[in-house]
C-alpha cells in the first residue's frame, strides 16, 4: 500500500490514498486480531471465500462507489461502463478479469481479488473462463499470503478445468506454504502429469519431500521423547506404589492398574517446578514443605532424599552453625527444641514425627497421605505456649 | 498325460476350429477349457506350444467380448509362459501381443488386468524377451511409455478390480536393459523419485520386490550414482530404511544418519524377505563402487544400520553380503588409482581366492543357521538361491 504514495503526485489524491491505506491497515489489524481470537476457539476458519470477500467489500476501502466519485482514467472508465452495461455474463466476467489483471499487474491484489470475485459472480457458462478467474484470484490471494483462500480457489478452478496447469501449480505452492508437504507432493505429481518437465515444480517437489521427511522425523523424535517420559513416570509410580506410600485421592496399594489421576496428583504446584523423582539408584527424592504456624512461615526443600532423617535437615537449618531465620527474632527454633507433626486431614488429627526417622519411614506411616505431590510437616517449638494452644485445636494422637 | 502323434493331430483337428472369436460360444468355452486343463502339465504345455497355431488362437481370444473366454485365454497364456521356449514364442507372436497386453493393463477399466499382467511378468523373465519388449516400448511410435508404466505402478488403486502388483516384476525385468534404466533415471523428470517410497510398501511383497529389483538394477549405472545419492533423489535413505530395525542409537550416531532413519519407532520392522534384504544390500554395495559414493555412504553413517542388521541377520547370503559391505565401510580408503572399485582389474587367481573365501564364510553361516534351527525349532530360516546380478525374475504358474 505504501508504494501508492510514491506514484501519486496530486495532493488530494495522495491524501485520499493515505486515508484509504490507513483505513485498510486498521481493518486488516482488526481482522487479524479477530482471526487470532477465532483461532483460540476453533481450529480453522470455516467461512467460505465468498463470505470473507463480502466482508472485505463492506469496508470503504473496497467500495466501488469511491471509484466513481473520483475522476478515472478514460480506459478504466470505459471498461467499467462496459462491465456494468453488459448483459452477457461471459462478457461481464471477461471484463472483470481484465480489470483484475490490470490491478494485479499494479500489485493491487486486494482490488484484483474484488474484480475476480465479481467476475465469478457473473456465473459465466464458460468453464475455461471460470477456471482462469479462480486461478487468478488464487494468485492474488497467494501474494497477500492468504494461502488457505488461495488453495480453496485452486480447488474450485480445477472443478471447472481439472488439468488447468496454473491452478495445480499454485495449489502445490499453497500446500508448501501451509506446511502440508504430503499434499504438496500430490499436487506436484498432478502438475507433472500435465507437464513432466515443469522446472519450478520439480524443484518444489524436492524441497517438499525433504521438509515432509524432516517433519516426520520430528514427529518420531517427539513420540520417542513422550514414550521415554511415560516410562519414567511409570517407574516413578511403581516406586511409590511398591513402598506403600499413599497419595491423596488415589488408593495406590489396592489399585493394581496405574491411575492416570496419580500423575496429576504428583504434580507439585510449587513455582520452582520441583517434583518427586527417582534417581539412578532407585531412591526417591521428594519436595517437602515445612510449615511454621506460629509465624505463618514456610520452608520449601526441593529434594528431600527419602533415606535422610528429619534431624539431618533440622541441624542443617537450625543447628548451631546455621544462620537463624529472619522471622525467628527470639531464636527459639533450635534443632533440638523443634517438634515435628503431620496432619491426617480425614481424621483432623496430628501425628508426631520422630526426628531420627527417615522421610521414607514417615511416608510409610499408615496415617500419612501425600497431597499435592508435596509431603508437608508442621514444625513447632517443643512445650511452647503456642504449641499447647495449637495442639488443643486438633485431636492429637 | 503324454500324447502320441495321433492324439495330437486329433486334438488339433477337433479343437482348433472352435478357438475362434466367432465360434459357437458353448463349444468355444468347452474347447478353451480343455486347452486350459492341458496347459496344467509340462507335456500339455509342450504340445500346445509346439507350433504357433494354438498360441495365435489363444492370444486372439484374450480380447473376446465374453469375459469368461478372455479370462480362460489369459490363464492358458500364464501357464504357457512359464516355459522359456514358449515364452519366447509368445513374445514373437505377430502384432506385438505382449506390448498390446501391457497397453491394455495400463487402462484403469481393463478387465482381468491381474491375469494379463502376470503374462507380461512371466514372459519378460527371460532377458531376451525383456530386451525385445524394451525395444518395442522405446520405439518412437510406441503406445506404451515407461512413464505410463511407472505412473500406474505408483498409483496403488489404479484399477479397482485388480491389484496390478505384477507390474513391479515387469519393471524389474525391463530394467535389465540399460536404455530403460537411463529413461527412468531422467534427471529432467520425476520418475525415479516416485518409485522410492515403495521400498516400504507393506501391502505386497510382489510389487515391493519388483521395485527394489528395479532400483538395484539402476545402481548398475555408475554414471548416475552421484545423482542417485544427491538430495534430488536420495536413494540411500530408501535403500537403508527397510534394513533398519527399531534399535536406538546415541544422539551422535542418530544425527549423522539420513533423516528418514532417525528416531525410528519401536514397532519398526526389517524387510521380512531375505532375498529383498540381499537385493537392498547389493544395491548399496553397488553405490559404494565409486569413491564419491562410498565416502558419502560412510558419512551418512550407514554402517551403524548395517552393523545392527548383521547381528540380526539369519539368512546366510544376506549376512555375507552385509558383512562384506560393513567391512568396506569401516576399512581405510584404497590407494590412489584403485578408488573406483568397478574399474579395478582383479586377476583371476584372486577372484578364485575370494570366491573360495566367500563359499567358506557362507558355509559357516549356514551351519550357524542350522544350529539356530536346532535350538529354536520355531525360527524360520530358509536358504534360497540368489539370482544373478541384473535379473529379477518372478514366476507364476
Amino acid at each position: 500500500m505504501s508504494s501508492s504514495k510514491k506514484t501519486l503526485s496530486e495532493e488530494e489524491r495522495a491524501a485520499l490514498t493515505k486515508k484509504l491505506s490507513d483505513d485498510l491497515e486498521d481493518f486488516v489489524a482488526e481482522r487479524s486480531i479477530a482471526a487470532r481470537q477465532r483461532k483460540e476457539t476453533e481450529a480453522e476458519d470455516t467461512r467460505s471465500i465468498e463470505e470473507i470477500v463480502e466482508e472485505l467489500q463492506n469496508h470503504p476501502a473496497f467500495l466501488k462507489e469511491i471509484d466513481f466519485s473520483k475522476p478515472l482514467h478514460p480506459t478504466v472508465e470505459g471498461l467499467m461502463q462496459l462491465k456494468y452495461e453488459s448483459e452477457d455474463p461471459t462478457a461481464r466476467a471477461d471484463s472483470y478479469r481484465d480489470d483484475g489483471n490490470d490491478q494485479f499487474k499494479k500489485k493491487k491484489y486486494a482490488i484484483a481479488i474484488d474484480n475476480y470475485t465479481e467476475g465469478i459472480k457473473s456465473k459465466s457458462p464458460d468453464l475455461e473462463l471460470n477456471a482462469v478467474l479462480y486461478t487468478n484470484r488464487a494468485a492474488a490471494q497467494y501474494h497477500r499470503k492468504n494461502y488457505r483462500s488461495s488453495f480453496m480457489d485452486c480447488i474450485f478452478a480445477r472443478k471447472f478445468k481439472p488439468d488447468h496447469l496454473k491452478a495445480i501449480v499454485r495449489g502445490a505452492q499453497c500446500c508448501f506454504q501451509m506446511n502440508k508437504f504430503a499434499d504438496c507432493l500430490r499436487w506436484c505429481d498432478a502438475v507433472l502429469m500435465v507437464d513432466p518437465e515443469h522446472q519450478d515444480i520439480l524443484e518444489l517437489r524436492v524441497r517438499a519431500d525433504k521438509r515432509k521427511r524432516e517433519q516426520e522425523r520430528d514427529e518420531r523424535k517427539q513420540a520417542l521423547q513422550e514414550r521415554k517420559e511415560e516410562a519414567e513416570e511409570r517407574k516413578l509410580l511403581q516406586a511409590i506404589k511398591s513402598r506403600g506410600i499413599r497419595v491423596s485421592s488415589v488408593k495406590v496399594s489396592k489399585d493394581s492398574k496405574l491411575d492416570p489421576l496419580l500423575l496429576t496428583t504428583l504434580e507439585c504446584h510449587n513455582p520452582t517446578g520441583a517434583k518427586v523423582h527417582l534417581d539412578a539408584s532407585g531412591t526417591l527424592h521428594w519436595p517437602v514443605l515445612f510449615l511454621y504456624p506460629e509465624f505463618t512461615e514456610t520452608d520449601f526443600i526441593h529434594a528431600f532424599c527419602e533415606t535422610n532423617c528429619f534431624y539431618d535437615h533440622l541441624t542443617h537449618m537450625f543447628g548451631p552453625e546455621a544462620e537463624p531465620a529472619n522471622w525467628d527474632t527470639e531464636r527459639k527454633y533450635k534443632a533440638d527444641s523443634i517438634e515435628i507433626f503431620f496432619e491426617n486431614k480425614d481424621e483432623e488429627k496430628l501425628y508426631k514425627v520422630n526426628p531420627d526417622d527417615s522421610l521414607l519411614d514417615v511416608l510409610k506411616h499408615k496415617k500419612y497421605e501425600v497431597t499435592a505431590g508435596t509431603p508437608t510437616f508442621i514444625l513447632m517449638v517443643k512445650d511452647s505456649k503456642f504449641q499447647r494452644e495449637f495442639l488443643s485445636k486438633y485431636k492429637y494422637h | 498325460m503324454a500324447m502320441d502323434q495321433a492324439t495330437k493331430q486329433h486334438v488339433e483337428k477337433e479343437m482348433l476350429p472352435f478357438l475362434k472369436k466367432d465360434a459357437r460360444p458353448d463349444l468355444k468355452s468347452i474347447a478353451l477349457r480343455f486347452i486350459l486343463e492341458t496347459t496344467g502339465s509340462k507335456d500339455g504345455r509342450d504340445f500346445i506350444g509346439e507350433g504357433t497355431k494354438f498360441l495365435s488362437a489363444i492370444s486372439d481370444l484374450t480380447s473376446d467380448t465374453n469375459g469368461d473366454i478372455a479370462k480362460d485365454a489369459y490363464f492358458c497364456l500364464i501357464n504357457l509362459s512359464t516355459e522359456d521356449t514358449i515364452a519366447w514364442k509368445i513374445m514373437n507372436l505377430p502384432d506385438k501381443l505382449v506390448l498390446n497386453i501391457l497397453h491394455r493393463v495400463l487402462k484403469p477399466d481393463c478387465q482381468h488386468a491381474d491375469e494379463a499382467t502376470s503374462i507380461v511378468a512371466n514372459v519378460t523373465r527371460l532377458p531376451s524377451c525383456a530386451k525385445m519388449l524394451a525395444q518395442q516400448i522405446l520405439a518412437s511410435d510406441s503406445k506404451v511409455t515407461m512413464e505410463g508404466i511407472i505412473n500406474v505402478l505408483c498409483h496403488v488403486k489404479f484399477n479397482k478390480n485388480a491389484s496390478l502388483h505384477y507390474i513391479g516384476p515387469i519393471l524389474a525385468n525391463l530394467t535389465q536393459v540399460s536404455d530403460i534404466r537411463k529413461l527412468i533415471m531422467d534427471r529432467q523428470r520425476c520418475i525415479m523419485q516416485k518409485l522410492l517410497p515403495f521400498t516400504e510398501f507393506k501391502d505386497s511383497l510382489i510389487r515391493r520386490g519388483g521395485i527394489v529389483g528395479a532400483l538395484k538394477n539402476c545402481c548398475f549405472e555408475y554414471d548416475y550414482h552421484s545423482w542417485l545419492l544427491s538430495d534430488e533423489v536420495d536413494i540411500l535413505s530408501r535403500l537403508l530404511l527397510p534394513l533398519a530395525g527399531n534399535e536406538e542409537f546415541d544422539d551422535d550416531d542418530m544425527e549423522r544418519l539420513p533423516v528418514d532413519l532417525q528416531y525410528l519407532p519401536p514397532e519398526k520392522e526389517r524387510e521380512e524377505d531375505p532375498d529383498l534384504r540381499l537385493a537392498l544390500i547389493e544395491a548399496i554395495t553397488k553405490l559404494c563402487a565409486t569413491k564419491q559414493g562410498r565416502l558419502f555412504i560412510k558419512e551418512k553413517n550407514a554402517y551403524v544400520i548395517l552393523r545392527e542388521l548383521h547381528k540380526w541377520e539369519k539368512d546366510p547370503h544376506a549376512k555375507l553380503a552385509c558383512q562384506k559391505l560393513c567391512e568396506m565401510l569401516i576399512s581405510d580408503e584404497p590407494e590412489e588409482g584403485m578408488q573406483d572399485l568397478h574399474k579395478v582389474e582383479v586377476s583371476e587367481h584372486l577372484v578364485e581366492k575370494f570366491e573360495k573365501m566367500d563359499t567358506e564364510m557362507l558355509q559357516d553361516f549356514e551351519e550357524d543357521a542350522e544350529k539356530d534351527k536346532d535350538t529354536q525349532p520355531k525360527s524360520k530360516s530358509e536358504t534360497i538361491e540368489s539370482t544373478s546380478p541384473t535379473t529379477e525374475s518372478e514366476e507364476k504358474a
